[in-house]
């Protein structure tokens, strides 16, 4: 009994020594890990190297690969310069971005240079203010075609993307610039079509899809002519955007009382007072649903990621996608992958014969905003690093070399395939809004009703569009005025950004740039007003006008 | 008589603690940083800073505008009686007692275009009156220009007033003695209430290019101003020759822009598209 106490005691004391052993071990690895997250042992032991971190969600090939060797350069830029500087690069998955964003703003310790996400409201409350910046020039754009154009001006948007109107402030700026494109499997479709030359137009598109339908059952093969990341039907919304804008942009070139372009109300007025057909807003209904035709069997339940394995796998002929894809799109597909535009709708085709051809897509697209939190210990670096990256060699370093993704600032050029993802910019014509697609429901019930179209494929499927779209109208008109509340909420929010600007204006030095940017911040606050002015009387207007809309076919013409 | 020496001393020593605290460069900084903390919308701070400057004027405006305007602490009630108070007094400095009447005034009026959220709490105040009063303190001021806006729009909204409104609209423009960059934003209302309430697109043009040589602070605003222009002299007033002329400086400015291609077109449409080039 003695003896096993004994034992007990020298087994407690083995396993006390292991226990011992193995915290100092997790101690010393930990100190270790922190010394390395905070740059390395020349950074935590010199105290003249500054430390950056810029962190982001975007893990397409290339993106980190690039953000490397910009650190690289920038770091030995830097060091020529007599500035110590280490970088560090954290990629977080999107999914979890959300989270770790506002846990790293709330905890106070936030990386220096962050990609955005969330409400005006946080970016607000935790980031720096860039307006006093943005009318200067980029210095690291000195020796290059855009060295005397303002920070601002340097971007093809002129930053109208950046702006904030709510807080009339710029808390970020953007570094690359997509569109949507559609990837061909180039050997599934030349032994299915026998041809090379992709298809321009919506009717040899459907025609090749045809043949790849009928080249699959003649192989054995199950292949989806059309691939679609149908869970979230974005691609329905992307297309049908496409031959709306196509069929009937020259509703914009009629204009508003108030301008060029479309309003909802101004559509359905038109559409009440028998100028305009409902047929019209309904058109690419049909080309829509008549393109699903060639979607796989219960597309709906198939995302991104499943779509993209289908691609890769060789039985998807088309897949339609943004070219933030491109580049591990045409990289890892085990066949050659080729890059075209959605076709458009041509008067070859019978839903083509009033198409205008396709849309201008400059001026869109333009993302990826990175801001600085107010909480860096090193602004005045971090700014310098985020003008760094958005300098004219650098950002196409990091862009077009390395992710293939275009650039956002002015005169860059591409080359190779790259030249298939440049914003169309050769026609006269530009997106209109549809009617269907006004707020978050409506859009949400739209896109179900495509999907429904496709699925069920009823025999007028312009009828059964629009009487669908009717039998839901109370819950848009519901939409519409909550949408008017907010916007009146909203105001409130405006007159408390204006008070805090008059109240900064108050306390700044005569003529200085403080006080200057204060007030030109109060300008762009009250201007901002007269927009909410105008959604709150457009929503009106457009209620009004929904309310007298007629069963199909009952409406005037 | 130990023990009540003990208690005078003790009780001199609190005093002057506190006198101090009233009047030394402490208060003076926590009164200058809450004003700084409110100007950068960091209300947190602002209110931390406005407890300990209760009896100020800058410590009032601040707790009374973070009580109006931050949205975890609000209590509306509350701070437009303090602001009532600040602004009803002669004796408070003129840039606090013109910010009090404003956010008084305005979220008074916010408040009573939604009774049904609101209640009939804002009744007890005239926002026609404390605007109109904010006006009259400082004629040509920023604070002027923002009250005049607010109360114009309400003019304008109403049939009864609208005519008279639009009067009062012109002759402000005319009588303005401040500073010009003041007037965009309202010359971009004029434009928009012109259009909207009576399909006047000489007078809606005529302001909106006023507004547009001053220069809108907005750079979005700028850029579909200058589009409006062209526009609206093609397509409304058929002036061929300054909507060429806006068209032209339209495609200078921003080629990148979506509406480029449609300006290009337009001045094809007007037979102006070689010399655009």
């Amino acid at each position: 009994m003695k003896k096993k106490g004994t034992d007990d005691i020298h087994q407690g004391g083995k396993f006390q020594k292991l226990g011992i052993i193995l915290a100092v071990v997790f101690y010393i690895v930990s100190v270790i890990m922190v010394i390395r997250n905070y740059g390395g042992v020349s950074t935590v032991f010199d105290p003249g190297e500054k430390m950056l971190t810029i962190a982001h969600w975007q893990l397409e090939d290339g993106f980190r690969e690039g953000i490397d060797e910009a650190i690289s350069e920038y770091e030995k830029t830097k060091a020529k310069q007599g500035v110590k500087v280490k970088v560090r690069q954290v990629a977080i998955p999107v999914r979890g971005y959300p989270q770790w964003f506002l846990t790293q703003l709330i905890g106070g310790d936030p990386a220096d240079v962050i990609e955005l996400m969330g409400s005006p409201d946080i970016l607000n409350q935790y980031f720096s203010p860039l307006s006093p910046y943005i009318s200067q020039k980029n210095p690291w754009n000195k020796g290059t075609p855009i060295q005397n154009m303002s920070w601002r001006e340097t971007f093809t948007d002129d930053m109208l993307g950046g702006l904030d109107p709510a807080y009339s402030e710029y808390f970020g700026v953007s570094t690359f610039m997509h569109t949507t494109r559609v990837y061909v499997n180039l050997d599934l479709y030349e032994k299915a079509t026998g041809t090379k030359q992709l298809p321009d137009t919506v009717t040899e598109w459907l025609d090749s899809c045809k043949k790849m339908r009928e080249y699959g059952v003649k192989t054995n093969r199950p292949v989806i002519p059309i691939g679609v990341r149908g869970f979230d039907k974005g691609t329905l919304g992307q297309l049908f955007n496409t031959y709306n804008s196509q069929l009937n942009t020259d509703l914009a070139d009629v204009g508003t009382p108030y301008s060029y372009g479309t309003s909802v109300g101004d559509m359905y007025h038109q559409v009440n007072t028998g100028k305009l057909d409902v047929k019209r807003l309904l058109e690419p209904v049909k080309v829509v649903t008549t393109l699903g035709q060639y979607f796989a069997e219960g597309f709906p339940a198939i995302d991104l990621e499943q779509t993209k394995y289908l691609f890769f796998s060789g039985n998807v002929g088309f897949f339609i996608d943004g070219t933030w894809n491109a580049f591990s799109m045409i990289n890892n597909a085990p066949f050659k992958v080729g890059v075209m535009q959605i076709p458009m709708l041509s008067n070859r085709n019978p839903f083509g014969l009033k198409s205008y051809g396709r849309i201008t897509e400059l001026g869109s697209g333009i993302g990826g905003m990175f801001g600085i939190p107010k909480k860096t210990k090193n602004f005045d670096l971090a700014l310098d690093f985020l003008q760094f990256l958005t300098s004219w060699k650098v950002n196409q370093m990091v862009m077009v070399k390395h992710c293939k993704w275009m650039s956002p600032l002015k005169g860059v050029k591409y080359e190779g395939v790259m030249k298939t993802f440049e914003p169309v910019s050769n026609t006269s014509h530009t997106a209109v809004f549809s009617p269907f697609f006004s707020g978050a429901l409506g859009t949400r019930l739209t896109l179900q009703r495509l999907e429904n179209s496709i699925i069920e494929r009823p025999k007028k499927t312009m009828e059964y569009f629009w009487n669908d779209y009717l039998s839901v109208r109370p819950k848009l008109i519901d939409e519409v005025e909550e949408s008017s509340r907010g916007i009146q909420r909203n105001l409130w929010s405006i007159d408390g950004s204006r008070s805090a600007l008059a109240v900064g204006s108050a306390i700044s030095r005569p003529n200085s740039r403080a006080g200057a940017l204060y007030r030109l911040r109060s300008n762009i606050n009250l201007e901002g007003i007269i927009g909410r002015f105008r959604a709150i009387d457009a929503n009106t207007e457009m209620i009004e006008e929904m309310k007298k809309l007629k069963e199909y076919g009952e409406n005037g013409n | 008589m130990k023990d009540s020496l003990w208690i005078l001393a003790v009780t001199l020593a609190g005093t002057s603690l506190a006198l101090g605290a009233g009047t030394g460069p402490n208060r003076k900084d926590a009164s200058h940083a809450a004003l700084e903390a409110y100007a950068e919308m960091d209300y947190a701070q602002a209110e931390k800073l406005a407890v300990k400057i209760p009896d100020t004027p800058n410590g009032k405006l601040v707790g009374g505008l973070c009580d109006l305007y931050d949205r975890s602490h609000q209590n509306i009630e509350r701070g437009q009686k303090t602001l009532s108070h600040l602004f009803n007094d002669e004796k408070t400095p003129l840039e606090i007692r013109l910010e009090a009447g404003l956010a008084l005034g305005r979220t008074v009026q916010l408040m009573k275009q939604r009774h049904d959220l609101y209640g009939k709490s804002a009744d007890l105040y005239n926002h026609d009156e404390i605007l109109g009063k904010v006006r009259k303190l400082a004629p040509g001021s920023r604070a002027d220009r923002d009250a005049f806006f607010y109360l114009i729009r309400e003019r304008l909204e109403d049939p009864k007033r609208s005519d008279a409104a639009f009067k009062e609209l012109e002759e402000y423009f005319r009588n303005f003695k401040g500073e010009k960059k003041l007037l965009p934003p309202l010359q971009l209302l004029a434009e928009y209430e012109y259009i909207r309430l009576r399909r006047d697109y000489k007078s809606a043009v005529r302001h909106l290019a006023e507004g547009y040589e001053t220069g809108f602070a907005n750079p979005s605003q700028t850029r579909s101003a200058l589009f409006r222009l062209a526009f609206l002299y093609d397509r409304k007033l058929h002036n061929k020759p300054m909507a060429v002329k806006y068209y032209k400086e339209y495609l200078e400015r921003y080629p990148y822009s979506g509406e480029a291609v449609v300006a290009k077109r337009f001045l094809n449409d007007l037979g102006k598209g070689k010399a655009a080039k």
